[in-house]
């Protein structure tokens, strides 16, 4: 297996009022290509800045990642918007991440005109081939977000993220907004469109059940740092690190959940614990 | 209506009766969220309105304050110990024997005032000792004894506070001392913990446990989150597009659901899958509008309709001696009708 994202050491200080507030600090981490990882902490503890940091959507100040073994840190002009069509992003609120005033067709259009020659005719195609790739309909192509539910606007975010192709999707709270019933369509669907598109997704999220659900690995964050890693069947089934113990014993225990025994494999390989 | 939601009117403390709410524009009904929703509560009782967005939780614990926007068009009947309330919020027992929490700490204050300040207001318009005022020093002490009894540590300073300069767990904290400086009967929790991180939840969940137990005040808890229910509620209701359409004892409920959409809303938990396993996700979303729907509300979405659910609108029947269902199959399906 190739590694699609290497995190490596990236940490970014944010200056405020006079003091430097170390957001992430030093995190390191390996998303292998095909797999999803998850990455989980309560809210503040890093996890969205560390992602923004992997795509450099946001300069770390430190550290880098490299994509499917590429460094990106000095990615200027072309390249950088080389990169920006390798890689997509999910966002929380699916509802504000659109623009208001453009219809659905035309907010899933921009990534294209931005990033491929496609115009026209063309365009509209590809347009209405990710509406249907995301289980959306024709009609939805001229609606406005305001007209769809929040399930919906979801799906047009994640057609909008798959609309370049890219290989790498960063998923940021992509079901935080959502009821369960939805949530379970969109789940659903980020699995199908992996299995179809051979994606690697980096899934970020404060539900340690989606967590569980979705990824092959997950990493836990603390005020800025990995505090543990490693397989998610381990990690957020059979946690070492104290944190993590504590974050699982304070989920309400879901009705009729699968005992979480049944879910650690047979053979616990050592997961690591960071300091 | 059957009387598995109702508990001995003597010892009702919250009487919700056939609550309907419509929203009227320009004289004529646009939507209709509320279509029917009867429950209880009873002192020290902790009851769960569960369902997703849309299906009318809020508006019914607005509805029970008197406080509901503008246009809505409430009937049926809200009965506090016995009495029936008025909707439009003037005499209602709002304050002195009911109290709400909202779900978002963070905007439920007003940012340019201290918290100390805002109780005050509370306090001062509402306590009264042999029909006077507290007075000044008189409402302090009685917030700061009750912003002890939520646990936030030194309540002199967090008396001075602004909402900014707490964290979103301890402004949930001082909310709950809010809505608790009235000395409350009955606490209405809309979406308490929706908005924290889940070891903070948790800490409030106990919290307000451990007044109930304190206090004796009854809690209707509006939530979306089943493991939240499991873990604090005596009996639930779950709604769905403006109806009760399960109740009973919130373990009854969680271990043998009776309807389809109880059914479904635990068949999409990832919890309850194995990685990998396809979640049972519900298909399509809520009707938007409620004014027109004929037969079922449910059916559109439903793995088990049959053609009467077009026709026949269920109405809530017991599956057992506490536990009800509004679904014409219920008894079918589950076996257990008595």
């Amino acid at each position: 297996m190739s590694t699609m994202l290497s995190v490596e050491n990236v940490v970014k200080v944010y200056r405020a009022h006079g003091t430097r507030v170390r957001a992430v600090d030093g995190v390191s981490f390996e998303v292998e290509a095909g797999t999803t990882f998850g990455l989980v902490g309560e809210s503040g503890s890093g996890k969205s800045t560390v992602a923004r940091c992997a795509l450099r959507l946001i300069e770390p100040t430190s550290g880098g990642s490299r994509i499917d073994g590429e460094p990106i840190g000095d990615l200027r002009g072309r390249g950088l918007r080389e990169l920006r069509a390798r890689t997509g992003m999910v966002f929380q609120n699916p509802v504000a991440a659109l623009n208001p005033r453009l219809t659905i067709e035309q907010s899933i259009a921009e990534p294209l005109r931005t990033h491929t020659s496609l115009r026209g005719r063309a365009l509209a195609q590809r347009a209405r081939e990710l509406l249907d790739e995301v289980g959306l309909a024709a009609a939805h192509a001229e609606r406005l977000p305001h007209q769809l539910s929040g399930g919906q606007c979801q799906r047009v975010g994640i057609a909008r993220a798959l609309a370049t192709r890219p290989r790498l999707l960063v998923l940021d709270e992509p079901t935080s907004a959502l009821d369960v019933s939805v949530q379970a369509q969109v789940l659903n669907l980020l699995q199908e469109l992996k299995r179809e598109h051979a994606l690697s997704y980096l899934l970020i999220s404060h539900d340690l059940d989606v967590v569980r659900y979705m990824s092959d690995s997950a990493g836990v964050m603390r005020k800025g740092a990995l505090v543990e890693v490693g397989p998610a069947s381990e990690v957020l089934v059979n946690p070492r690190h104290e944190y993590t113990q504590r974050l699982l014993a304070a989920m309400p225990e879901t009705p009729g959940a699968v005992p979480l025994d049944e879910l650690a494999p047979a053979d616990p390989r050592e997961n690591r614990i960071r300091q | 209506m059957t009387e598995a939601m109702t508990t001995e009117s003597a010892t009702e403390l919250l009487r919700i009766d056939e609550l309907e709410i419509a929203f009227e524009e320009r004289g004529s009904l646009t939507n209709r969220p509320v279509r029917g929703i009867t429950l209880a509560v009873a002192p020290r009782e902790v009851v769960g309105i569960v369902g997703e967005t849309g299906c009318g939780k809020s508006l019914t614990g607005l509805a029970v304050l008197g406080l509901l926007p503008k246009g809505a068009v409430p009937s049926g009947r809200v009965l506090i110990d016995g009495v029936e309330q008025p909707f439009d919020g003037r005499g209602t027992a709002r304050g002195d024997v009911v109290s709400i929490v909202f779900q978002n700490p963070g905007t439920a204050f007003n940012p340019v005032f201290t918290l100390g300040r805002q109780m005050r207001d509370v306090v001062e318009r509402q306590r009264r000792v042999d029909g006077r005022p507290l007075g000044r020093a008189g409402a302090k002490a009685h917030i700061l004894h009750y912003l002890e009894q939520v646990g936030l540590p030194d309540p002199e300073r967090i008396f001075r506070s602004y909402p900014h300069e707490l964290s979103g767990g301890m402004l949930q904290r001082a909310m709950i001392a809010m809505a608790l400086v009235c000395e409350p009967r009955l606490l209405i929790l809309d979406e308490p913990t929706t908005a924290l991180d889940v070891t903070i939840a948790k800490q409030i969940l106990e919290l307000i446990l451990s007044l109930r137990d304190r206090f004796g005040f009854g809690v209707l808890l509006i939530t979306h989150n089943l493991g939240v229910v499991r873990e604090v509620c005596d009996r639930i209701a779950v709604l769905y597009a403006g109806r009760v359409v399960e109740a009973g004892p919130t373990d009854a409920v969680l271990r043998a659901p009776a309807h389809p959409y109880t059914r479904g809303l635990l068949g999409a938990l990832p919890a309850r899958h194995r990685p990998g396993q396809p979640l049972d996700a519900i298909r399509g979303a809520v009707p938007g509008n409620l004014l027109r729907i004929t037969g079922c509300s449910f059916r559109e979405r439903c793995p088990i309709a049959v053609e009467a659910c077009a026709s026949v609108d269920p109405a809530l029947e017991p599956v057992s001696p506490l536990h009800e269902a509004a679904c014409i199959l219920a008894a079918g399906v589950e076996g257990s009708r008595s």
